[in-house]
């Protein structure tokens, strides 16, 4: 932040009782310096910016940040919350909005404060009143529009986010939310078109894609939904949101290779039964060792449809497919811990390689 | 150094006004930022000095030049200087609570004490002007300000306070305050008083600046300004005004 420190101590015996309420300016001891301390905070918070309060035995130190030349209170405020110190934020953007009810950049940044407080009622009230002076402010639709969905105005919301889009029809963040929230009551293929626009302009926007992805997913669209579940995995290789990506993908892998079968159902049980045979005698730990490894890998994606594709492992020599790791790691996995879904389900070819390798035995 | 236009401009008023050359240069040795010392004794020239490295020297040294085109835009009978004779300096020593002091001290605190009150109460025209009058100057006039503001508010240290006299700090305290007052409003920014209200003064700060509505804002009235800060500051009598001495 564009700020510089300043800090003032001051004589706590000199502090003047009278700036207390009446009944708190006979308080002694701990009683007395929590009521200075509540008192002055109080004071910088109402005028203009809070401060870091400190009273000690027979002193007090005031600490704020004051802002450089030519900083608006409402920049000094939009800094603090961009900062992360919410309360400090809002407080200060309050008071440019008190000496000035007419800063819709203050009225604007102190909505989508106060929602993300969660104080949603105040935060629509406050974003309707500058709507009524500002309807032209997209952004405003859009904050207003966060607030009502989290009310659970659905209606009020979708024209909230219609009228974002007519004022500005590249608006990103607002075809995101149209269509997270048309997917949510179930009209899929208005929100398709809505998440493809969020993708479109909002194009590293991890949770757009998310939002595509089960979108495309939900809708039969698995084909297109790979790819955009491979975005989020890029995008947010180590977060949540790479791992919802991960299952996804895996899930539509286990339903195109269930809805294949035949050849390629086949070649698994293959692969399951030439893992059962290597895993035979082995001690679980190195088991264990080999399904990690695979799980890893997994992780960032195993191509389940090209066997041209090959992968390796440092805990077991040779070259693998996609699918014949799956297997591997399916195998691995019912010998270490079977109670795990692994989101996959081999358990027909597993059963059936285990028959074999009983009548291999045999 | 090349001065800004603006401030040449306000050298070639106090020129005009005063009849006499404006010499600005560097002091290494001064102790403030800035000083100045108008042409009188038969000074060929007003000396504004200020020290090298300052930051907002053009605004130090206009603030400096106000103060004369003030006092040259009085009528010559009206120019005043705020002086003290020796009665009217123990006096303020008295008052100040400084009559226990080394008198070396005491006469350095009353002599410091009497440039505040003339330098706050007209300096605070004088910003006033240069901030709706000048507003070339203004980033670096808030810049300077805020360093102000700053130095100030480190008086307030209990360690600081203790080391003078109660009465002595009280004044300038008094001072700085409603000096906290008239910038918490004109930089939009109420926390500069927080501290001085806190210990108490917030009374006394607006006394003071009551008197810069009361009296007119004209520089012939100036000395009256002064003299009604003194009221309110107890120091009544510890100086006077004496024409401006003659060249």
């Amino acid at each position: 932040m564009s700020e510089t420190p300043q800090e003032v101590h001051l004589s706590l015996a000199e502090f003047d009782r009278e700036q207390l309420p009446l009944e708190q300016r006979a308080f002694e001891g701990d009683e007395f310096r929590d009521a200075v301390r509540e008192h002055l905070a109080q004071q910088f918070a109402t005028e203009g910016g809070a401060a870091e309060v400190i009273v000690t035995g027979d002193r007090i130190i005031i600490r704020w940040m004051d802002a450089k030349e030519g900083q608006t209170l409402t920049t000094i405020g939009i800094d603090y919350l961009k900062a992360g110190e919410t309360e400090k934020g809002i407080a200060t953007i309050k008071e440019a909005l008190k000496r000035d009810p007419a800063d819709h950049k203050a009225a604007f940044n102190l909505g989508m404060a106060l929602t993300e407080q969660g104080q949603y009622q105040q935060s629509m009230e406050l974003l309707e009143r500058l709507l009524t002076e500002h309807p032209g402010h997209a952004q405003s639709w859009v904050a207003l529009s966060v607030a009502q969905a989290k009310l659970n105005l659905y209606d009020a919301c979708v024209r909230s986010l219609q009228q974002a889009l007519s004022l500005d029809p590249k608006d990103g963040h607002a075809h995101k939310n149209l269509g997270a929230l048309l997917a949510s009551i179930g009209k899929l293929p208005d929100a398709l078109v809505h998440m493809e626009l969020a993708v479109t302009f909002l194009p590293g926007d991890v949770q757009a894609w998310l939002n595509y992805a089960k979108a495309l997913e939900e809708s039969g669209q698995s084909a297109r939904a790979d790819p955009a579940y491979q975005k989020v995995q890029n995008l947010d290789a180590t977060g949540n949101a790479g791992k919802i990506a991960e299952e996804g993908r895996t899930r539509i892998a286990a339903q195109q290779f269930h809805q294949q079968g035949g050849t390629k159902r086949a070649i698994a049980v293959e692969y399951c039964l030439s893992a059962l045979q290597k895993f035979e005698g082995m001690p679980k730990p190195e088991v264990q060792k080999i399904a990690f490894e695979i799980a890893m890998l997994g992780s960032r994606g195993l191509d389940l449809n090209n066997p041209s594709v090959q992968y390796q492992l440092e805990s077991m020599p040779g070259k693998f497919s996609g699918l014949q790791l799956l297997c591997i790691q399916y195998v691995g996995f019912q010998i270490i811990q079977p109670s795990l879904d692994l989101g996959f389900d081999l358990s027909e070819e597993y059963q059936v390689a285990l028959g074999l390798l009983g009548r291999c035995k045999d | 150094m090349s001065l800004h236009a603006a401030t040449q401009q306000l050298i070639r008023q106090v020129e005009e006004l005063s009849g006499k050359p404006v010499h600005v240069s560097e002091d290494p040795g001064l102790p403030t930022m800035a000083k100045m010392m108008p042409a009188r004794r038969g000074a060929p020239a007003h000396f504004v000095s200020y020290r090298p490295g300052t930051q907002s020297v053009d605004y130090l040294v206009a603030y400096q030049l106000t103060f004369l085109i003030r006092l040259y835009s009085c009528p010559e009978a009206d120019r005043k200087e705020v002086t003290a004779l020796a009665i009217e300096q123990q006096r303020g020593i008295g008052e100040m609570g400084l009559a226990e002091a080394p008198p070396d001290f005491a006469d350095m605190m009353f002599s410091r004490i009497i440039t505040q009150l003339r330098s706050y109460s007209v300096g605070m025209r004088v910003d006033q002007w240069l901030w709706n009058q000048v507003p070339e100057l203004r980033q670096q006039q808030e810049h300077s300000v805020r360093a102000q503001l700053k130095e100030n508010a480190q008086a307030l240290t209990p360690e600081i306070r203790r080391q003078f006299p109660k009465r002595l700090v009280d004044t300038n305290t008094a001072m700085n305050a409603a000096y906290a007052y008239v910038w918490s409003v004109l930089l939009d920014d109420s926390r500069f008083a927080i501290p001085y209200k806190a210990l108490g003064y917030e009374s006394k700060a607006n006394a003071l600046l009551a008197t810069l509505r009361e009296v007119p804002d004209a520089p012939l009235h100036d000395s009256t300004l002064i003299q009604r800060w003194a009221d309110l500051l107890g120091l009544v009598g510890c100086f006077h005004f004496s024409p401006l001495s003659p060249e």
